[in-house]
């Protein structure tokens, strides 16, 4: 579909570091593209492993910021997190679930083997209307600040590779054939209806 | 239509409208009552784009494949009735759906649309089962038929027996990841059609599928349908297998593993309901209690063959570790996944049973056509796997009843040999052979061919290794036959790469070549064979190191040797550092290929006039081995006979010059060509002498270049044959006509270093004196003739050209051999001396004797002062006394000072013989006294007063100091001397004035001083410039004695390079090289030599130059007489500084004699011309060589 550009939608858990690394990266190529979560709460590293903020998906980035800035500043000035937050809220208000949108994409692209266990359960769970077909595909991140950078651009080259194919749907196939060897990582991939 | 835009985008939009479209044209068309005909056509349209859309199924775009099929699924759903279990999507309530279509509907007939449904449920299924599907399509298809199942449960059996068929055989193309992805899939939906309560009745299926799937027993549970719901469910066989679920979970809870015990119940459930029984569930209780564990183990073995090499992605995402083996459980589950292959194929009990079934419904089909509902439960009833119906009924009719006993062993589980594959008409589904492939272009095809021909080349090691090494070369053999050019000279390079270890591959090629050719015998052509061996012959020819007789194996080897490499072979023995090896190859063929031993002995034969030495002379070896042979030789001889006749030809014939110019070329003969004409002809002579009677025949006829090359090249030869050879005096005995310098030639050859034998000498001289009267034929056997005949032939002899005398005397006086001078010489020195002297002068000029009384003088290791003593001493005897008495005895003086004493005995007793009546001899005697004053004055004393008087009147220098000489005797002395000797010594003192007078008077009473006057003008007429003489004289005594010395040095230089060049250099030849050096030296010496030498000559010569000039001047001229024609030209320019003295005295002295030695030679030659000699038609290069050898 090289005419209109890809509806692309980037999923993780929480909707804070894979998903809107990519989403900044994604949106500065130009790609129309949406982030979400689909845990049910937000959750944010805290002082200990134990202990995370949780926050609900009501809860915009700018509050999460004034919180962990007051909370303590500087272990979230060590580890990044007010930093992640501030470029967030750059980006849109606050983080969004999955579940609760209708909106239609092309291709969704998950970080993780839960989260695309979750994307598929909930596109399948929906009722059917158009039978539009979006593909998803899952491309294992880790949760932390390089391999979220490493990743976002591994899904944003992938992406770019799609948006350039003559024709998505009969290509993906062995572009992602082609791909996995290239990185080296395995991806998952289906195909859903709308 | 949209269907077929050529934009897929477009037609995915047209499914996905269909989709919706289909079920709003149905109500549109069921809602009508009346159906007009535009209802009608929109309806056949919509109809004819579902079919389309179905068929699209097979489309080439994954992309339209999935929005197919999900067209399908939708169309599956739309074309079935809504159940009471069925799941509604709260959207699609309002749908229409089979249940809707009424029973009476005048246009659309349910039955027609119901079957419909199930021929797309088919299609779907069959679709799905593809080995080749796209993991998309498999994901899509996956999820259209979890829809199905869920909201119409009647396809919930063939919908898990679907899945269990994919589980079981996952298509083989799909990649690691993307099974991963289609197991998450396949989990997903069966999890969901699980949570469906008609899905009660599969749940034992479901349940191992998702266990097989690694889904833990917990989440399995969790999407159990409702129990409650079940409750009221009416059918109660379920229930047993109910209770034991319920049971489960509190025992599976913390076991995640596929422990499949509590769950799978052995069913009684299908032995109840037979009718429901799928073929699966048959085959699998059939195969049940036949898992033994042998049987299981055979099955193990057995299928091991059918293990792909590597293990396919879909295994190894699969695999986990079977715990429980061994177990009935596990039993169970084997049996069942064997039953679903089984099916699949075509085989087992239930397949039979389920086709018996279904003949038998068809019967009843055919009985009430219209009984739905009977319809409605065969079709929840029917197996009908559609993935394999054709298959099922062609295998099961074949093999009939003994097929389910029979084919128990297990379809192996390879994905590539699934039968499944073969009569599938989905094949072009994906895979449409005719799009794959797509012919190459040649030069793709070319370069493939390469490549392969290539590998297997470069397998030679790995082959090697695996012991197939003899298989290799056979295939490459073979394949490499039928090649084109390109490629063999891939695999000719391949093998030259490394000859030594390839050379099997060679021969096995060229043998393949041969046979080839004989296959096709006699039409075939040699021309690949050909190729073959001259690519391989050229190429080892261009290898540097040829040790090790590749070139010669691969020769012998060859099963045939053509013309061409024929010709690689006679390059090969052109190369001069491989002649030898070449050559040997060619002998070898020679001894070992008789059939066409001449065409290789030809080629040889031409190698031995080749223009390189090297390669000619190892031919000529070869050949002259080859000539031994019998059955070779007449060839040989022909060959080498044919060669020496072409010399008659006035010019070479084109042969000498190669086969492509084949006219007479015009070209004069040169040296080259008469020699290549020669070469073998000269290997072959000693061995067969007789050959020479040719060269003589043919000598006569040839041209003067060819005699004088023929001449120069014979005497290796011809000393080879030895002159005690037959046919060698044969050939001197009849000498033909026109060979005799070829005959002097050969006799000169013979005598060169050894004395001649007796028989050679009878026949020379009958030759001499019978036919050819040409005293030349006899130098060569001077040595063997008799003491009188050589006296006799003296004289003829020494007027032939000088250098020709000074070999007679070389011969003679023995000096040309050494030490080796074994040649006792009929004369010795004395004698030849003497005999010089008593020639007579009317059968010889003067010149010429005293040229070769010179010769004998500048040996002076011959001529010791004592044998001049004893010469002078006979000489002295004879009477009257010879000519040149006193010219010898001063020559002998001059050399041996100390000869002095015996010169004044001599002179004395001549003085009793009456000198002065021989005018030459008494002037000589005044020379004499005049140079050895004042030794001599004794002697003058002794001179009758008249006789004194005109020694005086000559003289007139002597009185004065001979006055002196008396006086200073004692008074007693005095008296001894005669008053008229005094008398005149005195009168001349008194009369000074009346000298002149004195002088006349005596002139004109004795006859003697006029005549010799006379002489001495004449002499003095030769001498022309002598007035120079005077002022030059010291230097030109210091260089006569210079040359005298440099003379004997080159005498011996001589002899000793006759040493070294006994066997090439002829005698003429090794004079001329020879003289230069010592000229150059005797100028050099005559630096050095005046001041030893010169004091004691110079005194005597001081005073007597005047009258010495004519003696002087014919020494000088028989001295210098040989060489200043060579010395002149050559040397003067060259000359150092230090020679400056000389130079203003030697030109005249060289110049003005030169003429003398050319004018006998000149009457010589008059003299020969009647007999033909050729060296009067030459041109001549080096004219003193040539003639030496003529005469």
């Amino acid at each position: 579909m090289p005419s209109s550009p890809l509806r692309v939608a980037v999923v993780c858990s929480s909707n804070q570091n894979r998903s809107m690394e990519a989403h900044n990266i994604l949106s500065k190529r130009g790609f129309s593209v949406r982030s979400f979560g689909t845990g049910t709460h937000v959750k944010l590293p805290g002082p200990a492993p134990d202990k995370p903020n949780v926050y609900d998906f009501k809860t915009t980035y700018d509050q999460m910021y004034s919180d962990l800035l007051r909370k303590d500043k500087e272990l979230y000035t060590q580890n990044g997190i007010l930093h992640m937050l501030d470029r967030n809220k750059r980006i849109k208000p606050r983080p969004e679930r999955f579940q609760n949108c209708k909106d239609v994409f092309d291709l969704i692209l998950t970080c993780e083997e839960r989260v695309y266990d979750q994307v598929i359960e909930d596109l399948n769970s929906r009722e059917q209307e158009t039978c539009q077909p979006v593909h998803v595909i899952n491309v294992d991140i880790q949760d932390n600040h390089e391999e979220a950078t490493l990743g976002a651009f591994l899904i944003c080259e992938l992406c770019q590779c799609i948006q350039h194919t003559e024709d998505m749907e009969n290509e993906i196939d062995e572009l992602l054939q082609e791909f996995e060897e290239k990185s080296g990582r395995t991806f998952l991939h289906t195909v859903c209806f709308y | 239509m949209l269907l077929r835009d050529e934009n897929v985008n477009v037609v995915k939009k047209a499914i996905l409208a269909m989709t919706q479209l289909y079920k709003v044209a149905l109500q549109w068309m069921v809602k009508s009552r009346v159906i007009n005909e535009m209802q009608e056509a929109c309806w056949e349209m919509v109809s004819a784009m579902a079919s389309e859309i179905i068929q699209l199924l097979d489309s080439d775009n994954d992309g339209i494949r999935t929005h197919a099929i999900k067209f399908v699924e939708g169309l599956i759903i739309t074309l079935s009735p809504r159940m009471p279990d069925s799941e509604v999507p709260k959207r699609h309530k309002t749908d229409i759906s089979l249940d809707r279509v009424p029973n009476d509907h005048p246009y659309i007939k349910y039955n027609v649309l119901w079957e419909e449904g199930k021929a797309a449920l088919e299609q779907l299924l069959k679709f799905m089962g593809h080995p080749a599907i796209s993991s998309i399509n498999l994901t899509a298809a996956l999820g259209s038929l979890a829809t199905i199942a869920r909201q119409r449960p009647m396809f919930m059996s063939e919908v898990i027996q679907a899945y269990e068929t994919l589980h079981a055989n996952l298509p083989p193309t799909l990649a690691k990841s993307q099974v991963s992805s289609v197991r998450k899939n396949l989990k997903l939906h069966l999890l969901s059609v699980l949570k469906h309560p008609a899905s009660l009745e599969f749940q034992a299926q479901i349940t191992t599928l998702l266990m097989d799937l690694g889904t833990q027993q917990a989440e399995i549970t969790r999407n159990m349908p409702n129990l409650k719901e079940l409750r009221k469910r009416p059918r109660d066989e379920s229930d047993p297998a109910m209770k034991k679920i319920k049971i489960e979970p509190a025992l599976g809870d913390d076991d995640e593993d596929k422990d499949l015990e509590p769950v799978v119940v052995p069913a009684p459930k299908p032995s109840i309901q037979v009718s429901t029984q799928s073929d699966i569930d048959i085959t699998a209780e059939f195969l049940q209690p036949l898992l033994t564990s042998d049987n299981v183990a055979n099955l193990v073995l057995i299928s091991m063959v059918y293990l792909p090499e590597n293990m396919p992605a879909s295994f190894q995402a699969t695999y986990t570790p079977v715990e429980s083996a061994g177990t009935d459980v596990q039993i169970k589950h084997l049996a069942r996944l064997m039953a679903s292959q089984m099916t699949a194929a075509g085989l087992g009990p239930g397949v039979e049973q389920i086709k018996q079934a279904k003949e038998a419904l068809k019967e009843e089909k055919a009985l009430k056509p219209e009984s739905v509902l009977i319809k409605r439960r065969i079709s929840a009833i029917h197996p009908g796997q559609a993935i394999s119906v054709v298959g099922a009924q062609t295998t099961a009719g074949t093999a009939d009843t003994g097929a389910s006993q029979t084919k128990r062993r297990p379809e192996p589980i390879i994905p590539s040999t699934q039968p499944r594959l073969a009569g599938a008409s989905g094949r072009k589904k994906i895979f449409r052979l005719s799009d794959a492939i797509k012919p190459l272009a040649d030069a793709q095809k070319d370069k493939l061919k390469v490549a392969a021909v290539k590998r297997i080349l470069r397998s030679e090691k790995a082959v090697a290794c695996s012991g197939a090494a003899q298989a290799r070369v056979k295939i490459l053999s073979s394949l490499v036959t039928q090649f084109e050019v390109p490629l063999k000279n891939e695999v000719l390079a391949f093998i030259l790469d490394d000859v030594r270890n390839r050379l099997d591959l060679a021969f096995a090629w060229l043998y393949q070549e041969y046979n080839a050719y004989l296959s096709q015998y006699p039409s075939g052509s040699l021309n690949n064979y050909d190729e073959c061996l001259i690519g391989l012959l050229s190429g080892l020819q261009e290898k540097p190191d040829q040790k090790d007789g590749i070139f010669t194996k691969m020769v012998l080897e060859a099963p045939l040797i053509t013309e061409s490499a024929l010709e690689v072979i006679r390059k090969y023995c052109e190369d001069e550092s491989r002649s030898y090896l070449g050559m040997s190859t060619l002998r070898d063929l020679i001894f070992k290929r008789p059939a066409r031993q001449f065409e290789y002995l030809h080629v040889l034969l031409d190698l031995s006039s080749h223009e390189k030495d090297k390669v000619r002379q190892q031919a000529l070896l070869f050949i002259k081995r080859m000539y031994e042979k019998d059955h070779l030789r007449e060839y040989v001889e022909k060959f080498a006979l044919n060669y020496l006749q072409l010399l008659v030809h006035p010019n070479p014939p084109s042969v000498l010059f190669g086969a492509d110019k084949d006219t007479e070329v015009a070209a004069p003969w040169t040296e080259e060509t008469i020699k290549h004409c020669l070469y073998l002809y000269l290997a072959l002579l000693p061995q067969n002498h007789k050959l020479i009677h040719e060269l003589a025949s043919v000598y006569t006829e040839a041209i003067a270049d060819i005699k004088r090359t023929v001449l120069r090249v014979i005497e290796q030869p011809i000393r080879g044959m030895g002159m005690n050879s037959q046919e060698l005096l044969k050939l001197v005995k009849n000498c033909p006509k026109g060979a005799e310098t070829l005959v002097t030639r050969c006799l000169h050859s013979l005598t060169d270093k050894v004395p001649p034998s007796p028989e050679l000498v009878k026949r020379v001289r009958d030759l001499y004196n019978k036919r050819l009267p040409d005293v030349r034929f006899l130098i060569p056997v001077l040595n063997g003739l008799e003491k009188k005949e050589v006296i006799q032939a003296l004289p003829k002899l020494i007027k032939l050209n000088p250098i020709v005398v000074k070999e007679v005397f070389n011969r003679l006086l023995g000096t040309q051999h050494g030490e080796g001078n074994s040649a006792v010489s009929p004369l010795n020195p004395g004698e030849l001396l003497i005999a010089l002297h008593n020639i007579d002068s009317t059968k010889c000029d003067m010149k010429s004797i005293i040229k070769a009384t010179n010769l004998c003088f500048a040996e002076r290791n011959v001529y010791t002062s004592e044998v001049l003593a004893v010469v002078m001493q006979q000489l002295m005897e004879q009477s009257p006394l010879p000519m040149l008495l006193m010219r010898t005895v001063i020559q002998s003086l001059t050399m041996y000072p100390r000869l002095g004493g015996f010169v004044m005995n001599i002179l004395s007793r001549l003085i009793l013989k009456q000198v002065w009546k021989y005018p030459k001899v008494w002037e000589g005697f005044i020379k004499c006294c005049q140079r050895t004053k004042p030794q001599s004055f004794q002697v003058i004393l002794q001179l009758p007063p008249q006789q004194l008087s005109a020694v005086f009147e000559k003289c007139p220098e002597l009185r004065e100091p001979l006055l002196a000489h008396v006086r200073s005797f004692t008074p007693h002395q005095q008296a001894h001397v005669p008053n008229s000797t005094m008398a005149i010594l005195e009168a001349s003192n008194k009369q000074e004035a009346e000298g002149k007078e004195l002088q006349a008077t005596e002139e004109a009473r004795g006859p003697v001083p006029p005549k010799n006057k006379g002489i001495k003008r004449e002499r003095e007429e030769e001498a022309e410039p002598q007035p120079l003489l005077p002022r030059v004289s010291q230097d030109m005594i210091a260089l006569r004695l210079a040359q005298e010395k440099a003379l004997k040095r080159q005498l011996e230089e001589e002899q000793k390079l006759k040493l070294k060049q006994q066997n090439q250099q002829q005698p003429p030849r090794a004079t001329a090289p020879a003289a230069p050096p010592p000229a150059e030296e005797s100028v050099e010496l005559h630096e050095d030599v005046p001041e030893v030498e010169n004091p004691t000559i110079f005194i005597s010569m001081q005073e007597e130059e005047e009258s010495l000039g004519g003696e002087n001047s014919l020494l000088d001229s028989s001295l210098e007489g040989p060489w200043p024609n060579k010395e002149v030209p050559n040397k003067e320019g060259g000359t150092s500084s230090s020679s400056d003295e000389g130079s203003s005295g030697k030109p005249t002295a060289a110049n003005q004699p030169s003429p003398s030695p050319e004018e006998p030679e000149k009457e010589t030659q008059a003299a020969e011309a009647k007999s033909p000699s050729p060296a009067e038609e030459e041109p001549k290069p080096s004219p003193e060589k040539e003639k030496a050898m003529e005469s």
